[in-house]
């Protein structure tokens, strides 16, 4: 890690699930700082620095989005698509993190150009590895694109 | 050398020609006698008259000429040969007189020979000519003779003996000459002979063809008759007189008029005046047999003209009443054919039709327009019966009076009352005529002009299941074979309209199983999917109460047993209403009819808890309609809908839920709606809504199950449900239902 603060990018609408992650990751001083959206809209309001998230020094982009499928007025796959079009926003590393194993969904979000699919393991043992795991290669062995 | 020597002596024979090779034979002859004296002459005059022996200076030129004479024979100029042998022979006749005793000597007289040759060999006037020409010499040797200038003719130089001699060779020649003219005479005659025995025989022929023509005419299928200039009958052969039943020799002295029936006295008229101006006429005619039938016949008659005048005609008659029999059995055949073709030809059109058409309401209409349109009939209707009001409903009709009939849901009674009815009853075709003693009047004021009718029944696979009433407006336009033709064909149109009915059925049933089937997909994929959630939940929080034990920080502790806690709820509230959902459908409480606004009532008595926190006013519009359906699910369509509203109201200030109905459909169901003035649906959303689990907002209450079971019931239900909403102003749900036949 070189010395800049690591911002994650969590959407996940489910809070419980959303704790779960934070705690772990934060247990593990992986990140510096997570920002949590519950909604796709939001999500994309920020990364566009739409309305309130209009001001780029309080509102940098993440190092890389956690994104779960099942959102909220904006649809998980629709916010991967939106960001996977975006010239400035395309090359932040998008993990999916859902419940879904269905074979369907994960077609889709790798043709969206999804860099990871992850699926939640039911263990917290296991859930708790795989958010090191993430860190690890996500923030810590994948060389990031400079933003 | 022999053989050659006679053939060049003998006379030629020609082929084909009689006359010319007697000539020929007779020229030989002549040649023979003139050579034979010629050589008598040359051996005797040294001898007997040595005085006579200038004589040889015109015997020996002979000798060259003879021999012409022969190679012309031989040569066949028989004509030259002749002439040169008259001519020659006359010469020398001439000389010699001349030169010895002038008229007197006996050469002179020689000239006999050669006209009696001339007249044999060539002609009778050539003799003439020779008898001319003789006189003339003789008279020219008289005058010579007298002038001095013929020294030798006065000269007495023949003996006794030397004209005895010439007289004997006169004597030889002429009886050849004679023989030859008796021959000529006997040919001529032989000739006369054979023409008359020819012409003999050739009337012996004429006869024998006559009789073998009048045979001929008697043996004869055909009837010829000869009728006379006064238009009797001359001679009728055996053939006519058997065709119209008479003894020939009766009909001997009648006219044509006594045995054609008097309608066809004009024809005749006409026929009898062209063969009399010298045409041959053909006409057909009608004769009366002596038994009285009647006779088709073909007559044509051709004049007989003699000496440019009409001596009555010859005619030939043809029976044509087989014919005509056969025609006319032909053309009732054909007629059948050609229907026959037509019912197979509209069979096949209807059974193209039924295959092409899965659709009953496309199929029957068709159906119906077809008959009609093919035989011309006046209306076609088709009944099916419906098996739950016993009673056989009119589905598809022909025109505008099938329209109207259609448009009043006409409908018969299963009973013997009508021919609808009595044919389906009995399962057997029925006819109504409206002619003969069972005549049958038709009083339907929509279809005037039907006179005869024919109802049969549908029939597949055995069962009823409807009827086709084909009506005419001719009084007896249906027999028994139509019937039996038109049955074949309804059969058909019954297995077409039975097999449609259970292709419908079918495509019904895969569509209701495709939408099961994604409905389980949808289900295992959010069991699989939503039932995680609170499972993750809880097994990571567990872990942390031990983190958060170890701690000592309690409120967290706290914090995270809640967590604990909800996601349990969350479960068993997902777990029943998965469970309630998949009850939808294979629970059901028996149908019944229920007044729609009893179900409203009892649903906002259960939901009056939230409305009332809400603070929010409900209207329900009055006498809503009967709906069929199950009462206790139908509670919940509303009781789901309100409460939706309720918990969507938002920061709505009065807020406001409407509940009422939109009227029924021609399709036989109500449509009912619930509208509310709160947050309201972006179009976006409209479909997912419905699905299960998608919820739209994660923080509101509820597991996303209400809708996807509220569409489940309407589908059930056989109805359907659909929102309508600008995303502002609030949402209306509308669905439809059954709603209680009238």
């Amino acid at each position: 890690m070189n010395g800049e603060p690591v911002l994650v990018m969590l959407i996940e609408d489910n809070l419980d699930h959303a704790e779960l992650v934070m705690r772990t990751l934060q247990d593990h001083r992986i990140a510096n700082r997570i920002r949590h959206f519950t909604d796709g809209q939001t999500a994309l309001d920020y990364l566009f620095r739409r309305g309130e998230f209009a001001l780029p020094e309080s509102n940098p982009l993440p190092h890389v989005i956690l994104l779960d499928l099942r959102l909220p007025r904006v649809d998980g796959l629709e916010v991967l698509k939106t960001i996977k079009e975006e010239d400035t926003l395309k090359s932040i590393p998008v993990v999916v993190l859902t419940t879904s194993e269905a074979e369907k969904d994960v077609a889709r979000a790798y043709y969206y150009h999804a860099n990871s699919y992850l699926v939640k393991p039911l263990g917290y043992e296991e859930f708790r590895k795989l958010m090191e795991d993430l860190g690890f290669y996500w923030l810590g062995w994948n060389i990031q694109p400079q933003i | 050398m022999f053989q050659s020597i006679r053939r060049f002596l003998s006379a030629p024979v020609f082929e084909n020609n009689t006359e010319e090779t007697l000539r020929a034979r007779h020229l030989i002859i002549i040649i023979h006698a003139v050579f034979l004296s010629t050589l008598t002459y040359t051996i005797l005059i040294p001898i007997f008259a040595p005085q006579l022996m200038p004589h040889m200076g015109l015997i020996i030129p002979m000798y060259p000429v003879i021999v012409t004479l022969y190679w012309l024979v031989h040569i066949r100029k028989i004509r030259a040969a002749s002439w040169v042998m008259v001519t020659g022979v006359w010469l020398v006749l001439f000389i010699s007189a001349a030169l010895s005793g002038g008229t007197q000597a006996p050469a002179f007289a020689g000239n006999v020979i050669v006209i009696l040759s001339a007249a044999v060999l060539i002609d009778y006037s050539c003799a003439v000519w020779f008898a001319v020409l003789s006189a003339a010499g003789g008279l020219l040797m008289i005058l010579g003779e007298s002038a001095g200038y013929l020294p030798y003719a006065s000269q007495q130089l023949n003996t006794p003996f030397s004209n005895w001699l010439v007289e004997i060779i006169y004597f030889t020649v002429g009886i050849a000459l004679v023989y030859m003219a008796t021959e000529n005479i006997r040919f001529a005659l032989q000739r006369a002979q054979n023409e008359l025995s020819r012409r003999q025989q050739m009337e012996l022929n004429i006869k024998e063809q006559g009789d073998f023509a009048i045979q001929v005419m008697n043996e004869l299928g055909q009837g010829v008759t000869v009728i006379g200039r006064d238009a009797k009958y001359q001679y009728v052969n055996s053939a006519f007189a058997r065709m119209i039943d008479y003894d020939p020799l009766h009909l001997i002295g009648k006219s044509p008029y006594d045995i054609v029936l008097p309608d066809d006295y004009p024809v005749v008229g006409q026929a009898l005046n062209e063969r009399r101006q010298g045409k041959t006429s053909t006409h057909e005619a009608r004769l009366k047999k002596s038994t009285g039938e009647v006779v088709h016949a073909l007559i044509t008659g051709v004049p007989r003209i003699q000496n440019g005048k009409y001596e009555g005609a010859i005619t030939v008659i043809t029976d044509l009443t087989r014919q005509k029999q056969i025609e006319n059995e032909q053309g009732e055949l054909l007629a059948k054919m050609n229907l026959r073709n037509l019912q197979l030809f509209t069979a096949a059109e209807v059974s193209r039709a039924a295959s092409s058409m899965l659709d009953l309401d496309t199929l029957m209409p068709k159906v119906v327009e077809l008959i009609r349109d093919h035989f011309n009939y006046y209306y076609v209707g088709l009944f099916l019966v419906d098996g739950e009001q016993d009673l056989a409903v009119l589905r598809a009709a022909t025109g505008d009076m099938g329209i109207k009939m259609l448009e009043a849901g006409h409908a018969l009674e299963l009973n013997e009352f009508s021919m609808i009815g009595w044919c389906i009853v009995h399962k057997e075709p029925r006819i109504a005529l409206d002619v003969g003693k069972d005549a049958v009047r038709f009083k339907n004021p929509i279809l005037p002009l039907t006179r005869s009718e024919v109802a049969l029944p549908l029939i597949s696979r055995g069962n009823v299941i409807g009827a086709m009433t084909i009506q005419s407006s001719e009084p007896a336009a249906f027999s028994g074979e139509d019937i039996t033709n038109l049955q074949t064909m309804v059969e058909q149109v019954a297995n077409a309209i039975e097999n449609a009915r259970l292709l419908t059925e079918r495509a019904i049933l895969i569509k209701e199983l495709e939408s099961r089937n994604l409905e389980l997909e949808r289900f295992t994929y959010t069991v699989s999917h939503d039932l995680r959630s609170p499972l993750i939940t809880m097994r990571g929080f567990v872990s942390f109460l031990m983190e958060d034990a170890a701690s000592g920080d309690m409120e967290r502790l706290q914090k995270d047993v809640n967590r604990i806690v909800n996601a349990t709820e969350k479960m068993q509230q997902l777990l029943n209403e998965l469970l309630e959902l998949s009850r939808v459908g294979r629970v059901m409480n028996p149908t019944q009819d229920v007044p729609f606004g009893s179900i409203v009532e009892e649903a906002l008595e259960r939901v009056r808890g939230q409305l009332e926190n809400r603070r929010v006013k409900v209207i329900v519009q009055e006498n809503l309609p009967i709906v069929r359906g199950d009462p206790t699910r139908l509670i919940e369509v509303v009781q789901n809908l309100a409460d939706n509203a309720a918990k969507f109201m938002g920061d709505q200030s009065q807020p406001l839920v409407e509940i009422g109905g939109s009227g029924i459909g021609s399709d036989g169901y109500a449509t009912f709606f619930v509208r509310d003035n709160g947050v309201g649906i972006e179009p976006k959303f409209h479909e997912r809504i419905f699905g299960l689990f998608d919820k739209l907002d994660t923080q509101s209450a509820g597991t996303g199950v209400g809708l996807a079971l509220v569409k489940r019931i309407i589908e059930v239900h056989g109805g359907k449900i659909w929102v309508e909403s600008a995303g502002k102003g609030g949402s209306t749900f509308y669905f439809s239902l059954p709603a209680k036949t009238a």
